[in-house]
């Protein structure tokens, strides 16, 4: 049923194909309305391809991809969701309040995808841009060739993380079970603490830890260029 | 027969031979032959594998081991001036609601604005608008100057996503999953540093000078099922308008054709072993991958397996280089090809201009291989903005319409003469192999006998 209120629409999923659900999220950002999704069910590809500002909400768990490629809007799981949500984000935020499975945040280029709870391996994998916060744990090759952007972990990592990242930063509050190959670890600055403190205090995620409670990891950019002193680290990398 | 000998007879009768006199043979052993040689001795330098541009360099099983056997008595021709003979190619007429409407078989690989110069990109994608066909982005996204120079352009979809925009998906005409490449199958793209430029860096979000090594796997899906879901993805985000190939590089053929056509591709590119590259690991260039002739005749089979071969639509590319093959390719079950160094060729690539700059890079015009390098000395495959100025992007593209309008010509002359109004009514028995090896793998009789080699 579609119930269109002055301000709030609201979509239940049941009975409607996957394409009806997402069209008229399209259709009621653009009418400047906020979108309630109602039992989604796990369902996959939900607000996918979203290209408007505006704040949708989806009420429950979703599945795979979920508002893949999101530009502009403000989204808003009260669930858990599958794998991939977020992927490929270019603006726009998205958050999750349960925990998300594998490759959240899956190359993003902008955007904020924050998880409240844990989330799976490869998350962040691929980052371009934009920034990533989780409050729980991550699981393993979780920023993976990380690129640029800012990746936030509240809780503990998995192995290899950040493996062959080349720029952008990590930041880990718990363990770090495994570096990734050239991840290495570097001084917070009053940049990056400012950053956090901005970061964790709007989201409101892990209970707002403190800045310095945190590690900091970067590229060693060992891996930048081809360099035969390096072969160690080149064996695993080329 | 006696022996023979040479100069004064010996204390035994038979005559010696004085050394003078005798040139011995500089003998070069096979297995250790100069080009082995060589090859140990830079790797000994390098420390690592070597890379390079172009494609294979080895002799393969290939359409040049086909011949047409055209009509006679038998089979009536078609006049080569005035009777039609249709070339249009309908790509994605599977899920699409805008399936590609093509005036001929002959499409443009995916070449990246990285790989490829700016003015590369912009003159292919004028030629292929001129003729009325596609182009491909690669692995580097969207160039906003190739979005208008063609007209209908495939976005690829890389495991790496540089520059992937939900806009410029949103601005293509069809989408290409990368899952392989013919030239470097099961291994990520590679741009090395002298190539990356600040816009490209810029562009893929690296920094500027790496060596680029791009993924191989997917960041957001990993399997066949996963693919399911990320298809339906991609076609949520383009309102089904758009056809969806996939690209494999080909192995597993017949396996992977399978699972491609399965998960829901409306089109299905399959990449030969022949397949050009603007860098790759060269012992992948020479030691991976099915010719592709040979993935050629297996997709087909895997495709008429599932019952799917109207239904989906298959793209062979790989070593492409003349209208035979193009025709040959038809003929065996392709409903298009591609091609990519065939194109660069067209546009001036091994052209004999600026020989010193060849020179320089340790070559010459006609064995050229070093786009990896950067230095093309004809502006194709380079960031260098001087070297990319001698590409007049004009001239550029009259050439490459000329050649695929040869292309084109040459298909429906050889259409016309096996007596077909149509170019996609090419078929196998219009086919005879000249060597064992293609009967064998294409499953063409052999010329004189007739038979199936193996059968
Ligand atoms: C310079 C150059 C750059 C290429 N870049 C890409 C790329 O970005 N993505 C891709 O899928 N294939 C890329 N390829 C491979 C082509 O898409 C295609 O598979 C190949 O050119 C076909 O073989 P052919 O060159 O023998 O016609 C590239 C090839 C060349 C020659
Ligand atoms: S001429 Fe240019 S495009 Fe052709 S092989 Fe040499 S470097 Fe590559």
């Amino acid at each position: 049923m579609v119930k269109v209120a002055e301000k709030t629409l609201e979509i239940d999923c049941t009975r409607r194909t996957t394409s009806e659900v997402n069209k008229a999220i399209y259709a009621g950002l653009e009418r400047g309305q906020s979108v309630m999704v109602r039992n989604p069910a796990s369902r996959h590809n939900l607000g996918v391809g979203i290209n408007h500002p505006g704040k949708v909400v989806f009420d429950g768990n979703v599945g795979y991809f979920c508002a893949g490629m999101l530009k502009h809007a403000d989204v808003e799981v009260r669930g858990n969701c599958g794998w991939s949500v977020g992927e490929d984000m270019m603006s726009g935020s998205i958050v999750v309040r349960g925990n998300a499975s594998a490759a959240a945040g899956a190359a993003i280029r902008g955007g904020i995808l924050v998880v409240h709870g844990n989330a799976g391996p490869r998350t962040g994998i691929s980052m371009k841009g934009g920034a990533i916060i989780i409050g729980g744990n991550v699981d393993y090759m979780s920023g993976f060739i990380m690129q640029k952007g800012v990746f936030i972990i509240c809780g503990n990592t998995g192995e290899a993380l950040a493996d062959s990242m080349y720029e952008g930063k990590v930041y880990v509050r718990g363990k770090v079970a495994e570096f990734g190959n050239d991840a290495v670890t570097a001084e917070l600055t009053a940049e990056d603490k400012a950053l956090l403190r901005d970061l964790l205090t709007k989201y409101k995620v892990a209970g707002i830890p403190k800045p310095t409670e945190f590690t900091k990891i970067v590229s060693g950019k060992k891996l930048y260029n081809f360099n035969m002193k390096d072969y160690e680290l080149w064996r695993v990398a080329l | 027969m006696a022996r023979r000998t040479v100069g004064k007879t010996s204390t035994n009768g038979r005559k010696a031979v004085p050394a003078e006199q005798f040139k011995p043979l500089i003998r070069e052993s096979y297995f250790y032959s100069p080009e082995v040689i060589e090859d140990i001795q830079v790797k000994a330098q390098l420390g690592r594998y070597r890379i390079r541009g172009f494609g294979t360099l080895r002799q393969l099983p290939s359409f040049r081991d086909l011949t047409f056997v055209t009509s006679g008595l038998s089979r009536v021709p078609l006049e080569g001036y005035r009777e039609k003979c249709y070339t249009d190619t309908i790509l994605g007429s599977r899920h699409a609601k805008k399936p590609l409407h093509l005036k001929t078989p002959v499409t443009i690989t995916g070449m990246s604005f990285g790989a490829l110069s700016r003015n590369a990109k912009i003159a292919l994608g004028k030629a292929a608008t001129r003729i009325g066909t596609s182009t491909t982005t690669g692995d580097g996204g969207m160039l906003a100057a190739e979005r208008e120079a063609s007209h209908l352009l495939v976005y690829q979809v890389l495991p790496s996503r540089y520059g992937f925009n939900p806009d410029h998906l949103r601005m293509a005409d069809a989408l290409e999953v990368v899952i392989g490449q013919g030239a470097k199958p099961g291994t990520g793209g590679l741009l090395l540093g002298q190539k990356v430029s600040e816009e490209i860096a810029n562009q893929r979000d690296l920094p500027p000078g790496v060596d680029q090594r791009s993924a191989v796997r997917h960041p957001d899906w990993m399997g066949a099922d996963d693919l399911i879901i990320k298809l339906e993805e991609l076609r949520e985000a383009t309102d089904y308008q758009l056809p969806i190939y996939i690209k494999l590089g080909a192995g597993r053929v017949t396996d992977d054709v399978k699972l491609a056509a399965k998960v829901g591709a409306d089109v299905i590119f399959m990449d030969g072993m022949e397949a050009g590259t603007g860098a790759s690991p060269e012992l992948q260039l020479d030691h991976t991958g099915i010719p592709t002739m040979a993935a050629l005749v297996e997709a087909v089979r895997a495709l008429d397996d599932l019952g799917l071969r109207e239904e989906v639509q298959l793209i062979i590319a790989g070593g492409i280089s003349s209208g035979a093959d193009v025709a040959k390719a038809l003929a065996l079950g392709a409903d298009a090809v591609a091609i990519g160094t065939a194109a660069l060729i067209a546009l001036n690539c091994n052209r004999a201009i600026y020989v010193e700059d060849y020179e320089k890079l340790g070559t010459r015009p006609g064995a050229c291989h070093h786009c990896h390098t950067g230095m093309c000395p004809v502006g194709i495959t380079t960031q260098n903005p001087e070297l990319m100025a001698r590409l007049d992007i004009e001239e550029a593209a009259d050439r490459v319409f000329n050649y695929l309008n040869a292309l084109t010509l040459e298909v429906q002359l050889i259409a016309r003469a096996c007596g077909k109004s149509n170019i996609h009514d090419l078929e196998p028995t219009d086919l005879r192999a000249l060597t064992t090896d293609a009967s064998f793998i294409t499953g063409v009789p052999m010329v004189g006998s007739n038979k199936v080699f193996g059968q």
